[in-house]
């Protein structure tokens, strides 16, 4: 009896930690992806997220219908993500990266600030997909919106791996990032292909902010810890390697979630930055990197 | 088809490149050759618009080249085989071959295209789905020349093609160029090997830190006392 109630709990645990861990990849995938093509790590890759969350919940409010308010929550999103590059990271070309990431921390202030006069300061939700009432799974209860964060991150992630490896655009976003000399040399514009990794961190982030509101709400500054937790994973993971983005995300979020669970839920931010000191220390180039040295 | 015209090239303060001027006939080959450091990498450079021009201008059948982006140089039919390969290494052999062709959008001509190099090259049709950075030395030469053709090139520019491959792959190479050039390719040719280039082209240019010194028919070059004893240590 004692040992199924510990089962139980700790698959409750893992349900959780996958979901918040699912949202933490994606930040870190958004990371990733910027960074391969342009080594610019965005900082403001949290507020495309919030973007997506919060503009979502306004429109909705504004009368439109949830599906609508979505798709044009995530088109908002990803103008901002355009717009970051076009005035703030493409202006700035040939800055070292130090340069770089205070231009994206700046944005990243400017849209929380923008968000906070054009929304408000309050927390907000949105009405889950399929309801509140719990399934239960293995004696966990797991909320159905969590299921919704699961399959929307995987599908996320299937579709965008098929757009890198089976369309030359994709590949052409490889090229750039793999060797950006050659890639103009074979006529790639290499400024269109770093926009385009602009666009589409910021639909990743919008999407995942729309998924997971109903379980964790929304505000105007939910951004800059998603920020620090999907860097944090993308150091855990090792640092340009996409796979590795999303490990270090899902781990991130399971330690999180068994800390808080078996520890203490006060400790959770810092079991998980405790955990990617440790794996800095030991493995400095994080758990499956490789190729981060010669980038540098 | 190619005029360098009192070319300057500069990285930061230093010039590098001190009004250059060079041309290429359709149809021959021409080699530019020099030591380390003379500015050969920085003209071809200078040609696909990698380094910018501080004075002087480049005219490719007729029209202004140094005025277009350098990303849409490959479509006025200009490729270039950069020095030391530059392959896209993480990507496959075939991926390789088909961004050469990114800026085509003649399917038809592109599949032809694409058989082409891989009758030029059979070892890149066998590893065709393998990674471009596990091939060897000359089988990435050879693919860095391969994808410069996917882009269907007038002109082709190779820097030092010859750079670290074995004699045998030295000759095997410059024979693969003299085969392009009967397909009706024109060529600039960077190299250190000054014999296999100089036996291969139809005239060469000298460059010595960063001027033009001695130009003329590659035969001639061959037996000029001073390229002898500079270059071909006789």
């Amino acid at each position: 009896m004692r040992a199924s109630a510990m089962t139980t709990e700790l698959l409750q645990f893992t349900f959780s930690g996958l979901t918040v861990g699912a949202v933490y990849a994606s930040v870190a995938l958004g990371f990733t992806l910027i960074y391969n093509a342009s080594h610019v790590v965005n900082l403001a890759q949290g507020e495309f997220v919030m973007l997506g969350a919060m503009s979502t919940v306004f429109l909705a409010a504004a009368g439109l219908p949830l599906p609508v308010a979505m798709i044009l929550a995530v088109l908002i999103s990803m103008v901002a993500g355009l717009a970051l590059h076009r005035f703030a990271i493409a202006p700035a070309r040939g800055a070292d990266p130090i340069a770089l990431i205070i231009i994206t921390i700046g944005a990243s202030i400017f849209l929380r600030g923008l968000a906070q006069i054009v929304f408000d300061k309050r927390f907000h939700s949105l009405p889950p997909w399929f309801g509140a009432e719990p399934i239960v799974i293995g004696g966990a209860a797991v909320l159905p919106q969590s299921l919704v964060v699961l399959a929307g991150m995987l599908v996320v992630l299937v579709g965008l791996w098929l757009f890198m490896t089976r369309t030359l655009f994709g590949r052409a976003i490889l090229a750039a990032s793999n060797n950006p000399m050659a890639a103009t040399l074979v006529g790639i514009n290499v400024p269109v292909i770093v926009a385009a990794t602009f666009l589409i961190s910021s639909l990743l982030g919008a999407v995942v902010g729309i998924l997971v509101t109903p379980i964790t709400l929304t505000s105007y500054d939910a951004g800059t810890i998603l920020a620090l937790k999907g860097f944090a994973a993308v150091m855990l993971g090792g640092i340009g390697n996409p796979p590795g983005a999303v490990l270090g995300g899902l781990l991130l979020g399971l330690a999180e979630s068994f800390g808080a669970g078996l520890i203490s839920s006060q400790y959770k931010d810092a079991i998980a930055f405790v955990i990617l000191l440790a794996v800095l220390l030991l493995r400095p180039r994080g758990l499956l990197g490789g190729a981060a040295l010669e980038r540098v | 088809m190619l005029e360098i015209d009192r070319v300057c090239c500069a990285y930061g303060r230093v010039e590098v490149l001190h009004s250059v001027c060079l041309t290429v006939e359709q149809g021959e080959i021409v080699t530019l050759l020099g030591a380390n450091g003379a500015g050969k990498t920085t003209l071809l450079r200078a040609i696909s618009g990698i380094c910018p021009l501080t004075g002087g201008e480049i005219r490719f059948e007729g029209e202004r080249l140094d005025l277009v982006p350098p990303h849409r140089r490959v479509e006025r039919g200009i490729a270039q085989v950069p020095e030391g390969r530059q392959i896209f290494t993480a990507l496959s052999v075939e991926d390789n071959l088909r961004l050469g062709a990114w800026r085509r959008s003649d399917g038809a001509a592109i599949a032809r295209d694409l058989a082409r190099v891989f009758a030029l090259f059979p070892v890149l049709a066998e590893r065709r789905a393998s990674v471009a950075g596990g091939l060897s030395g000359g089988q990435q030469q050879m693919l860095a020349i391969g994808r410069a053709l996917m882009g269907s090139p007038r002109l082709l520019l190779l820097d030092e093609p010859s750079m670290g491959l074995a004699p045998l792959l030295i000759d095997q190479v410059m024979a693969t160029i003299v085969e392009l050039k009967r397909s009706g390719l024109t060529i600039l040719l960077v190299e250190q090997n000054v014999s296999a280039a100089l036996s291969i082209a139809d005239r060469g240019y000298v460059l010595e830190t960063g001027s033009i010194e001695i130009a003329g028919r590659a035969s001639d070059l061959l037996t000029d006392p001073e390229v002898a004893s500079s270059y071909l240590g006789m």
